[in-house]
Formats: structure tokens, sequence, C-alpha cells
């Protein structure tokens, strides 16, 4: 029997193929190669847009002036003002905000159902969190503007009542299903023959989770932590509806803010197609993107640094 | 020789399962002790009574008195930690922590720290890197890996081979260095040489340790140990010698399952 065999692939990995492949497989193959490139392609011709539509703004308006402004005011008709600040602080305050809630909870909650919870109340928890992640957002802003709200101005009796601590609450909410789907994964997925040989040396359980379990399972953590910031950043209608779209330079928790996201699903209902505010809201967008991408980049780091393979 | 485990009506239960029933032994200091029986006879179940491993299983109940040195282990009073620190266990499939083989030695020293006692108070503080350098250097050297790795301790211990993981997880056991240790059939995922290593480990240790080790191998319970036990189905059946339980077995199960005719 002949087999007829040939490398390849770069001359630094080679991977030996089998040419004698069925039409069947062959076809199989074919059709996850181009749904591999097609998603990439995709995220592609996404980026090349924002790139071709945000250019014409950095011609024509003043780029330092847009990093640096402090005023975020596109549609004055003779002096408009292009300050990405304003936008730029409020999507870090909510989601930082959000964050800074989220984390702590969501972690706590991962590890409570992957270490402590019986298995009968993790087969009931798990997916009800799971449920909790597929609501649509604009339920949650539906909820931010009408109960949460209240209770925020009964509490702190705030200036507005839609501010940035309501929308931080309510991407707070939504981050935590995603965050505990994900690390509730990972650290179950840790072989419990670590966490035997840890009790086994007379460890505790804290201890045992602490360097054992969270070190092995990080990579999961931070991808967790990196999916629901990655959400909360990029989330337009809950904000929207919950922090009052006040495009002000504030650092309080208790005014409203207008996030990058919010601005751009706003003012992109009225703009004039092809004028200079509409090019700004692609910049606005492209800026949107390149957070996520840092996120990203430094989660991949922290990753790379800090695994513990098993 | 002393008594160093005595088990009195030991039974687990796990849930509608009864897996051991009425064990009632005696486990000799210094001395290599075997339990042998078919697969599911409940050996691993007993020996894993004694460092209360089988705490961790749900719905799993423990009745009846583990004494060691004279104290009931199963007592719900006793400290499982403190139980744990003074009874090692090296598992069946090697399993290293995903750290450097430093750090795998290093780690429960590092954790339980050093319990001095200064002007007539007990104190607890940190190793100081010395003092887990020799801990790393006695338990590697101990556990006969020492020559092996002592230029790549750094190195994960993932990286090392089967053999030598299993040697490694030995010696991360000696590095609290514990009154008894249990071996859970410590060579049925190594190669005939590495097992023979293991084999003349276990024999050294027992200069020292009192061990404990299941085996489904009777070669094995036959070459390396004094005591053997014989379990069947949830039941002790015979223990004694080594040497008498596999030339004049007394029980006809005994010698039905070393003669091969059953298990």
């Amino acid at each position: 029997m002949a087999y007829r065999l040939r490398w390849k692939g770069s001359n630094r990995r080679r991977v030996r193929r089998n040419v004698n492949l069925s039409p069947k497989e062959r076809a199989i193959e074919i059709a996850l190669t181009i749904a591999t490139w097609s998603s990439v392609v995709a995220l592609g011709a996404v980026f090349a847009e924002l790139m071709l539509g945000a250019i014409p703004a950095f011609l024509t308006i003043d780029i330092i002036g847009f990093f640096t402004g402090t005023v975020w005011n596109p549609a004055h008709p003779t002096h408009p003002l292009y300050g990405i600040l304003p936008l730029f602080v409020g999507t870090l305050m909510v989601s930082f905000g959000a964050a800074a809630i989220a984390i702590p909870i969501g972690l706590g909650c991962s590890i409570w159902l992957a270490e402590l919870a019986s298995p009968r109340i993790r087969s009931i928890f798990k997916p009800a969190i799971e449920i909790l992640a597929g609501i649509p957002s604009v339920i949650f802003g539906f909820f931010a503007l009408v109960i949460l709200s209240e209770w925020i101005s009964i509490v702190f009796d705030p200036v507005t009542k839609l501010n940035a601590l309501n929308g931080a609450i309510m991407l707070a909410v939504m981050m935590i299903p995603i965050m505990v789907t994900v690390a509730e994964d990972a650290m179950n997925s840790v072989p419990s023959s670590l966490r035997e040989a840890s009790l086994a040396l007379g460890a505790t359980r804290w201890e045992t989770l602490r360097h054992v379990v969270l070190p092995a399972a990080l990579s999961g953590i931070v991808a967790a932590i990196v999916l629901a910031f990655g959400r909360a950043v990029g989330e337009t209608m809950t904000v929207l509806m919950a922090t009052g779209n006040a495009p002000q330079l504030t650092f309080d928790f208790l005014r409203s803010v207008q996030t990058m996201t919010a601005a751009i699903a706003i003012d992109f209902g009225e703009v004039v197609f092809g004028s200079e505010h509409y090019h700004v809201l692609f910049a606005v967008g492209l800026v949107l993107f390149v957070i996520t991408f840092a996120i990203n980049f430094l989660a991949d780091w922290v990753v790379r640094r800090y695994k513990e393979d098993y | 020789m002393t008594t160093t485990i005595h088990t009195e009506d030991l039974n687990v239960y796990f849930e509608r399962n009864h897996a051991l029933i009425d064990v009632t032994m005696d486990i000799q200091n210094n001395q290599v002790t075997a339990v042998i029986g078919p697969s599911g006879c409940g050996k691993s179940t007993f020996i894993r009574c004694i460092n209360r491993m089988n705490d961790l299983i749900p719905g799993c109940v423990v009745k009846g008195k583990v004494l060691v040195d004279g104290e009931d282990v199963n007592d719900d009073k006793v400290d499982v930690v403190d139980v744990r620190r003074r009874i090692g266990m090296v598992f069946q499939k090697p399993n290293p922590f995903p750290k450097s083989i430093y750090e795998n030695v290093a780690y429960a020293p590092r954790l339980h720290g050093v319990t001095e006692v200064v002007d007539g108070k007990v104190r607890r503080r940190k190793h100081t890197k010395k003092e887990l350098d020799e801990i790393v250097e006695r338990s590697l050297r101990r556990a006969a890996l020492w020559e092996e790795v002592k230029d790549r301790l750094d190195k994960s211990g993932m990286s090392l081979s089967g053999g030598q993981q299993q040697r490694l997880c030995i010696a991360r056991t000696l590095s609290i260095d514990p009154e008894i240790i249990l071996f859970d059939e410590p060579c049925s995922a190594l190669d005939p040489i590495a097992t023979s290593k293991i084999e003349d480990l276990l024999v050294d240790l027992k200069k020292d340790y009192t061990v404990i080790i299941v085996t489904h191998s009777m070669q094995q319970a036959a070459r390396i140990s004094d005591r053997t036990a014989f379990f069947y189905l949830g039941k002790m059946i015979e223990m004694g010698d080594t040497k008498q339980i596999f030339e004049r077995p007394q029980m006809e199960l005994t010698e039905q399952y070393i003669t091969g005719r059953m298990g």
C-alpha cells in the first residue's frame, strides 16, 4: 500500500499531513478553516471601517484637543468642542466602579461554588447564575432607571438621581454572572488530586485554595475578569439608561456622567452623515477599541507571567 | 515492637454502600505493613481512614476508632489538619504541584512554619531561607532524588519522569517529618525500574517511619513488607507476618487469593 505523504507548513514547525484524506474529512477541514478565517476577516473589517471613519476626524480637528479637551459639546452650531475626557472618565468610572464591586463578589461566589458548595447546591446555583448572564441589557437598564436609582436616592441623596454609581452597580450585577461562569469552570477543572495532595500535607482548606487551586486556575480567573470587564466597558444600553448622560468631567460617583458607548449610541441617531461630528464618533469608537485591546494584552501578560501549568 | 495504630470496629459507609466492615487491627512501629486484596475490597478506603482523607468524600461516614499512639484520630474533636501533619500520604498517581521542584518540597514547611518555645511561650515563625534549603535538600536526599535534580530545583515538578515525580511526592511528604506514611498503590503508574527504586526507598524509610502500603501486587507485598493484611469485600480476612501469610495462610480465602484462584 503506497501512502503519499508530504511536508506542509513552515520550515520551523512541520506537521506531517496525510494527503489521502477522504472527501468528507477534507470537506470538514475546509469548513473549519473557512469558519476561522471569516471571524478573523470580520474583526479586520470592523477595525478597518473604524480607522477609515476616524481618519477624517483626526485630519480636521485638533488631535491634542481631542484627547485633553474637558468639554464634549459636539452639537454646538458654531463652536463644537470635541474633548473626549468627560466621556473617557465617565467610561472608566462606571466600568472600574463596576469591577470594584463585581470582582470580589464574583470571585467569592465562584470560590464558594467550586470549593464549598455541595454538588446538589451547585447544580441549582450554577445554571441560575448562567441564566442571569443571558438577560438582555435593556432589562437591567430598565431596572436601574426605575428601581435602583430610587434606592440610591434614598441612601445617598445624590445631586442627580441617575448617576455613575447607578450605572456601576447595575454593570456589576451584569458582570458577576459572566465572571462566575468562567472562573468557576476554571477552578473546577483543577485536578482534585492536587487538592488532596495539599490537604494530605496538613494544609488547611484556605491554604490549599490560596496556594494550589487559585494559582492553577489563574489563567481562567483572569480570563473571567477580562471578559466581564470587556462587557462593562462596551456595555451601552444599560449605562445609557442608568447614568443620566450628562457629558461633564467629574469624579463624583453621585453625579451624572456619559460614557463613550452611550455618546456614540445617542449621537449617531442625529448626526449628519459625513460631518465632522460623524467622524469624531468613529474616533471615539477607535479609542474604545484600543482600551479593550489594551486590557486583553495586559491580561495575557499577567497569565503568562504567573501561570502554573498542570 | 510497639503498636502505633490500632483500629477498632472500623466501619465505612458510602451512602448505602457498606465499604468497610468491622476492621480491627494493629499496625506496628517502624515496619512496612502491606494491605492487599482484589479491587474494591476496601484497602484504599481503610488507609484513607487513618489520615481522615475520607472526610473529603461527600456522603462518606466513618464509624469506629482509629487510635494513633493511643489518640483516636477519628474523633470529631480532633483537628484533622493536625492529624494530617503527623500522618503523610503518597497517592496512586504522582501528583506534584504545578510549581518548581524546590517549591513542591518547601510547600508544607512554608505553610506550617516553625514552632518554638521562647521564654516558656510557644511561638510560631517563618522558616529562614537557610532552614528551608536544608529541609528541601534533606527531604530530596531521603527520597533518593537529590542527585538527579540538584541542578534544576527551579524547574517544574511536572517536567520530571513518572518515577521521579513519585519520589518528589515522597520527598514532599517527608518535608513535614510525619510519624506514619501511607502509600496508596504508589507504583501502579510506574515502570519496573522506577518501581524497584521506590520499593528500595520504602524499605529504607521504615528505619525512621511507620510505613503502610496498599498494593495490588502480591509480589510487591512479599518483597518489601514485614506484615501483610488481606482484605476481601470490605472485611479484613487475615493479618500476619508477610512470610506466614504467603507461605501458610490460615484462611481459605487468603490462600485462594494468593494462589491466584480468586481476585
